[in-house]
Parts: structure tokens; sequence; C-alpha cells
């Protein structure tokens, strides 16, 4: 009983104690969940902690290395395409070459009777045009007006190749010869923008569609802008095409994107059948762009830098750090780019601004391939989205973590920077299904020589800095 | 107490001290070696004397020397809120804080004669923030933001203690304490504005880091006597000068290169003494004097063109518990002091002058194997017309003491 008492007494004294403990504990949390006023300036006299340099500027106008690299996309060459480009653009000029098989018209059971043009209603070589070229930027008779969004006519001529060409042929190069029959769009539906399922026909005479049915297996044909073609790059669909329902407006009953001859029969209007229901297609089994006029892009940054897609052309390009103070921080850093909007052309893109090796870009105008490329961009520094070649004047990416890694000497090497649109593997920007070799497009940026100095290139810093660090380790 | 209750004193004790982060303290620590944190147990903040502490059954450990006849295992922490209302010619700004500068534990190794001590206690504090508007210019932008400076940290001790009876009217005891802290000064510029849609500035901030962390060792020896059997009581304390080696590390945010230096900073000796005085059985009256030369400190050229002694000196009388059978409330202590102290550095080009006047009681754990202490502290540091710069603060000072016979 003694013991018991004893062992109840002790009990009762550790509760008092340990009570004590969390009412005084509890008190002082309380008390610290109470808020202070905001700081305010009370004290900043006693302050004696300061920066020695805070915002100050610096331009870096100088470029070390510049390269304009030539990306080739071994996995889609020129002739796998999804798009055909017709026309002509800043110098840039193609056009569109396809062969045919006719010995396929055997394999669609089309009755030996109705191969004549007294059963054939119509022949049509048939395009179906991109959704982006429905509509083109068109300059307003006001030049203070904005650029207006516009149908447009397009301009072509049909013309029947020697020999069909040769798609191991490398192209981009020049037209293949011809001295076969010449159709254009006078004789013929202009092919007006819009029409239905943007398809741009090309009436093809009966007899003459026979004929080469008759006269063999293969034939190829180079269609061309026509003399009153407007001065734009039109992109028509090819049969590689896989972008249906993105890049193009929904396609009719029996209507494919590939080009191809569309054949109407007779008969079928005398049986009272439906016209669609009695139609023979022919599709191309290859097609490609010639592009046989391309500006070369400037290799010397003096002259401008240009961003190219479809064919790619990428800038890369080093700066001039040398007058860039050791230990500094970076508060921002901007590349400032002017861009001609007067010569830019194509649909917007995502320009991504990514770190390059320097060693990967010593030549003036390099080349590498696109799996190159996605090796050697190593770290997307920022990007712009939706960058028109026609409106977006002026261009600022934000490259401040860039410089600070240069002052911070992060890395073994020297990191330039690439200028390049959302290609896959700059997953950030990627937002498109279409990949950059799909549309053509041009930024044309003015040079590190251009006459207006306001227009150069320009790394804008900002930095802050303290004395305290010299002579300090990382 | 027993395992389980002291898992959750050291519980609540890591949630207090988890608090201080937001906790902020008088502008006059923003510079210079930090204020001199009052670390007392309530009962001697509300009486004014603590070194003469002899009551073994309610230890002070202000005094090593007054733990040498503990026959109990003794442990005791003190934390204190308050609030202090700060004024320059800028305006006025009120801040709270909790701290928790002191916890002890001592252990009698021979019951009645020798006991041994340990804990953790701090000495010197730095703990504000400040804040102010501003607008800068770069290319073509006009930048609006703010300023943000904040200095914290602290300096405390870990005493290794030994407190020895030499006979009846005589204790003395010797302590090696271990000197750490750490004190932070951090200044930063945000810049709000422009920015983009999404609210993110166009310019990154800029911080830059001081950090000192020290390391040192002192030692401190004292004696408490008692010449006529309890009711005079004096004692004193000193502690030499020693050295302290700080490790500064200076930091630009985002930058990597950094600054790693050494140097060496002097601590002056300090020098503590006490008396205390039984008027009659319940009345006593007392008081603690300290003094630390920081005239002859040693370090940092710029903390030391400010620097003058500095000393603190406490008086005030207590009546102390009664036993009287249904006395009620006439049992309780009470306690009354005032305090003078003048600061170890000058603010404004004048010295730092802090006054105050505390008062309190205490309440006995059941069979005395303890005590609660609390104290109410009003004081004024600076003044405004002198150092352009002045607090005024109430402090809630709690002290909890637990004994428990481990063996």
């Amino acid at each position: 009983m003694h013991m018991e008492s004893a062992y109840r007494q002790s009990a009762r004294r550790g509760r008092t104690v340990t009570g004590a403990l969390v009412c005084a504990c509890a008190l002082a949390l309380l008390a610290a969940a109470c808020t202070s006023d905001t700081p305010t300036e009370l004290g900043q006299g006693l302050v004696t902690t300061e920066f020695d340099t805070t915002l100050a500027l610096l331009g870096v106008e100088n470029l070390t290395q510049f390269s304009a690299l030539a990306i080739e996309d071994e996995d889609v060459p020129l002739k796998n395409q999804q798009l055909l480009y017709l026309g002509s653009r800043e110098g840039n000029e193609s056009s569109i070459l396809i062969n045919f098989d006719f010995a396929k018209l055997d394999s669609l059971n089309i009755p030996p009777a109705w191969m004549n043009p007294d059963s054939t209603v119509y022949v049509w070589l048939r395009f179906v045009r991109a959704l982006n070229y429905d509509n083109v930027l068109k300059a307003p008779a006001d030049t203070s007006q904005s650029p207006l969004m516009a149908k447009s006519p397009v301009y072509f001529e049909l013309n029947e190749l020697d020999a069909p060409f040769d798609s191991t042929d490398t192209y981009p190069g020049p037209e293949p010869s011809h001295s076969g029959i010449n159709y254009n769009s006078e004789h013929n539906d202009p092919g007006y923008v819009g029409d239905l399922n943007q398809a741009s026909k090309i009436k093809i005479d009966p007899g003459v569609f026979w004929n080469w049915y008759q006269e063999g297996a293969k034939k190829g044909f180079a269609v061309r802008s026509g003399p009153e073609a407007d001065t734009t790059l039109v992109g028509f669909a090819s049969r590689e095409m896989r972008l249906h329902y993105s890049e193009l407006e929904p396609l009719g009953e029996f209507v494919i994107a590939a080009p191809h001859f569309i054949v109407a029969f007779v008969d079928s209007l005398r049986l009272g059948v439906e016209l669609v229901d009695n139609t023979a297609l022919l599709t191309s089994y290859s097609d490609i762009s010639t592009f046989h006029e391309v500006v070369p892009v400037p290799t010397d940054p003096a002259d401008g830098i240009v961003v190219r897609t479809c064919l790619r052309n990428y800038p890369a390009m080093h700066f001039d750090f040398s007058s860039l103070p050791p230990d500094i921080y970076i508060n921002r850093a901007e590349l400032r780019l002017h861009n001609d909007t007067t010569r830019g052309f194509g649909t917007y893109w995502s320009l991504v601004l990514a770190e390059f090796d320097s060693l990967d870009f010593d030549q003036p105008g390099g080349s590498m391939t696109l799996d190159e490329l996605d090796d050697a961009a190593l770290y997307v520094v920022t990007g712009i989205t939706a960058v028109t070649p026609q409106f977006d004047k002026t261009l600022d990416f934000n490259v401040t973590q860039y410089v600070q890694r240069v002052v911070n000497g992060v890395y073994d090497g020297s990191r330039g920077l690439l200028m390049a649109p959302d290609e896959r593997f700059f997953s950030a920007y990627d937002r498109g299904a279409a990949e950059p070799d799909f549309y053509f497009s041009e930024y044309r940026f003015h040079g590190t020589a251009d006459p207006d100095p306001t227009l150069r290139p320009q790394l804008r810093i900002t930095y802050s800095s303290i004395s305290d660090l010299e002579g300090g380790t990382p | 107490m027993n395992r389980l209750q002291s898992v959750i004193v050291l519980v609540l004790l890591g949630c207090l001290v988890s608090t201080l982060p937001a906790s902020a303290q008088s502008p006059f620590a923003l510079t210079n070696i930090g204020q001199r944190i009052q670390n007392e147990d309530a009962r001697m903040v509300a009486r004014g004397f603590g070194m003469t502490v002899t009551d073994t059954m309610h230890p002070g450990f202000k005094n090593l020397a007054s733990l040498a006849g503990l026959r109990h295992v003794a442990v005791g922490f003190t934390g204190y809120g308050e609030r202090v209302k700060a004024e320059d010619s800028a305006g006025s700004r009120t801040t709270y804080r909790t701290f928790t500068p002191d916890l002890r534990v001592a252990f009698p190794a021979m019951k009645g004669r020798m006991a041994l001590s340990a804990g953790f206690s701090i000495e010197r504090s730095t703990n504000y923030r400040t804040g102010i508007d501003n607008t800068w210019y770069a290319w073509d932008d006009t930048l609006v933001g703010d300023e943000r400076f904040i200095r914290e940290g602290s300096i405390f001790t870990v005493p290794l203690g030994v407190a020895y009876r030499v006979g009846p009217s005589l204790a003395v005891s010797a302590s090696l304490n271990l000197v750490r802290g750490t004190m932070r000064e951090s200044l930063g510029h945000f810049y709000t504005e422009p920015a983009s849609s999404l609210g993110r500035p166009f310019y990154q901030a800029t911080g830059r880091v001081d950090e000192d962390k020290y390391y040192g060792t002192s030692s401190t020896v004292s004696f408490l006597f008692t010449p006529d059997g309890g009711r005079l009581r004096l004692a004193a304390s000193y502690t030499p000068s020693y050295d302290i080696r700080i490790e500064r590390k200076v930091e630009l945010n985002g930058v990597a290169e950094r600054a790693d230096t050494e140097h060496q900073m002097t601590m002056p000796e300090a020098l503590q003494a006490g008396f205390e005085f039984g008027l009659n059985k319940r009345w006593r009256v007392g008081g603690d004097a300290l003094l630390q030369r920081f005239s002859s400190y040693e370090g940092r050229e710029d903390w030391a063109a400010a620097m003058e002694d500095e000393y603190r000196v406490t008086a005030g009388v207590e009546r102390v518990r009664g036993t009287e059978r249904r006395g009620g409330a006439g049992n309780l202590p009470l306690r009354l002091s005032g305090a003078y102290q003048k600061w170890g550095y000058r603010i404004g080009g004048e010295p730092v002058e802090e006054l105050s006047f505390s008062a309190g009681t205490g309440f006995p754990f059941g069979h005395d194997m303890g005590q609660l202490d609390v104290a109410l502290t009003w004081g004024k540091i600076g003044d405004l017309g002198t150092n352009g710069l002045q607090s005024d603060l109430w402090r809630v000072t709690v002290s909890v003491t637990g004994l428990e016979a481990w063996w």
C-alpha cells in the first residue's frame, strides 16, 4: 500500500511538471504566431551592408563566332516532306514535280470501253492546299494600316517532262527539261484559293489524258507558278501528307490529299448514278519540290542573321564576353534582335535559343544532321512563342541564366547560342503538330553591320557585384 | 521527470526554437556584436539578483557555484515573449518575438557537495529586418521594388561546469564554455516591376549574404560565500578574455564564386558579482553587476570603433514564498527590481542606455520538486534624441525548473 501511494504521488508530481512545461511552451508558441508590422525603413540607417554595383549596364555587340548552319533531317529528306511548294518569295523559287504511273489505271477495273474522250466527262489534275495558305497576308493600299489576311489566287502552268523525274536526284536542284504540253491557268480553272476543299484543279483535255495512257506507263510533270503568280510560296499536300486533320481542311468523300488525276465518266451519268461514284483516281507515285532557286543565307553576321524552316538554316553565334567583369550577378541579360518584317515571310514558329558547344560551329557555313543538332543543342535557354516573320519586329530573348553560367564558368568549353524553331527536341516549345520541315518560313534579322546601329543584334546585360568576392573560391 | 516527460519537453522546445526565424527584436541589434540577451531565469529577472542563489530545491544557473549543494537532478529552461515598439525619424514599428535563451541541466555527482552541469545559453543575439521601397533605372526600364535587409543570428555558449562545496559557507565552480554561433546578414533588392503578364519580374532580384560562424572556448570561475549562515551572501564570477575564430562566407546569390575568409576577435574579460541580504524571515534585498570591457575588444575594426565598456547593474527586493497554512496569495513570492545597462557599443555616436523594471512571482510544484516562475518587464532602450532611435519593450519571462531523483 505504501509503495502504491508513493507511486501515485510521484505520478501526480510528474503530471504537474509536465503540465506546467506544456503550458509554458504553448504560450510561447502562441506568442510566436503573433505578427509584426511589415518591415520598414526604421533602422535602415544602421545597415552598412551594400552592393558595390547595382544594375550596371553592359551592351555586347561583337560576335567571336558565327555559323549559318544547314540542317539536314536524314529521316525526312526533301522528297519525303509533306508539302510541295510552288511559287516564289524573296528570291526563293520552287516548282512541283510529279510522276504518274498510268498503268495503275488498269488496276482500277475501268471498262476498256470507257477509256476514250467520248466516255469521259472531265479530267482534272488536283492538289490540296495546306490550310495555312488559305489566307495570305496582303499589303493594304494604305500603308499605315496593318497587313490584311486575304484570299489570293494561285496561277500555275503544267508541263509534261521529257521523262519522269528521278526522285533519287539531289534536290533542291534545277527543274528537269520539259517539252511536252503546256497547260496554264488561262486555259484552266485558276485554282482559286478557298475553292472546294482547297482543291486546286487543272483541267486536262480528256483526249490528251487518254493519249498519255496509250503512250506509256509512266510520265512526269512539272507544275510551275504561272506568269501572273503572286509572290508567295504556297504549299500543297504531297503523297507523304500525314497531318490531314491539323493542317488541311476536312477532305470530302473520295478526295485524297496527294496530287492526283480525277476522271469522271459519261456512262455513270447515263446510269443515273451519282457522279462521285463513277470517278477514277490516279495518284502520283512520287513528288518533290524543286526549290531550284534558294537564296543563300548570310554566313557573315554583318550581312544579317537568318532563320529558315523547311530547308533548315539555323544560326549559331558566340558573343564576345571579354568585357564582362568576373563574379557578377546577372539581373537580366537579353538578346535583342530586330527582324526585318518587310523581308520575312511564312507562318509563325516558336523561336528557341539553346546553348550550343562552340566547337560545333566553327565554320561560317557549316552543316549537320538533325540528330547531330539534337545532340549539340545542350540546353534550352529560352524561347518566344508564335513569332510571325511579317509582324514581330523586335525580339528580346531572356538569356539571363545563360550569361550567368558563362560568368560562373560552369562548363569546360565555351557555349554559344543556337537559334532554331520549335524542333521536336525543344519539347517545352514544341506546341504544333507540324515540324519545321513542314512550312517554309524565313526570319531575317538585321546584321551586326547594319547602317542603323540601333537595329544591330545586342546582348543587353544588367548586373550587380560586390568586391568581397574578388579572390574567392567557387 | 520520467523519460516520456523529457521527450515531451524536448519536442516542445524544438518547436519553440523553430519559430525563431520569424521573430524580431530591437533595431539596436542591427549592428555590431548584437544585443546582450537576458538569459537569467524569471526569478532572477524579477528580483534583480541571481548570483547568490543557494536554494538547492530551486536552483539557479547564473552562478554555477549555486549548484554545489544539489541533491536532485535539476532541469531548467527559460523562455520569453516580448513586444518591442521601436521609433526613429522614419516612424515607429512594433515587433513581437519569443525566445528560449537558456536550457540547463545539473547532476549531483556527490549529493550535497558536488554537481556537474551542462546546458545551452544564448549570450548575444541579433534579429531584425528592414524594408524600404525603391526605384531603379536600367536601359529603358524603370524598376520598382524594395530593398530588404535581415540581420539574424546569435552567439551562444555550452557551459560544461562543476560546482563544489568547499565548506559550509563557501562553494566554488569552474566551467568550460564552448562558444559557438552564427550571424547572417542578408541584403536583397527585389524588382517587382516590370513583370510579365504572369507576374514574373523581368529583372532578377539581387541578394548578398554575409555569414559569420563563431568558434571559441572560454572559461569561468566563480564562488558563492555565505559568511553568516545565509543572511548575507556574496558571489562573483570571472571569465578571462578569450579568442573567437570567425569563419566568414560572403555570397552573391547566383554567383559560383564566393569569398571564404577567416579572422579572429578577442572578447574582453567579463566580471560578475552579486550580493543578497536577508532583511527578515521573508524579505531579502540584493543586486547583481556585470562588467565587460569592450573598450579592449580586438577584431573587426568597424565594430571596435564604436565599442565601449558594457556594464549592467540590477537591484531588487523579494518577499520569499511563505508557508503559512491557508496563507493563500500571501504565501506567493513577490519580486520587484530595476536594472540599468549600458550597451557595449554606441549608436548614433552616443552610448546606448537601457533601463528596465520588473515584477514577478512563482508557483512551486508539488513537494517542492520544481517551480514555475514568471516575470513581467518594461524597459526602454536608447533615446530618440540621443541615439536617433528608441525602443520600448514589454517582456514576459517564464522559467520552469524541475527536480527529479535519478539515483
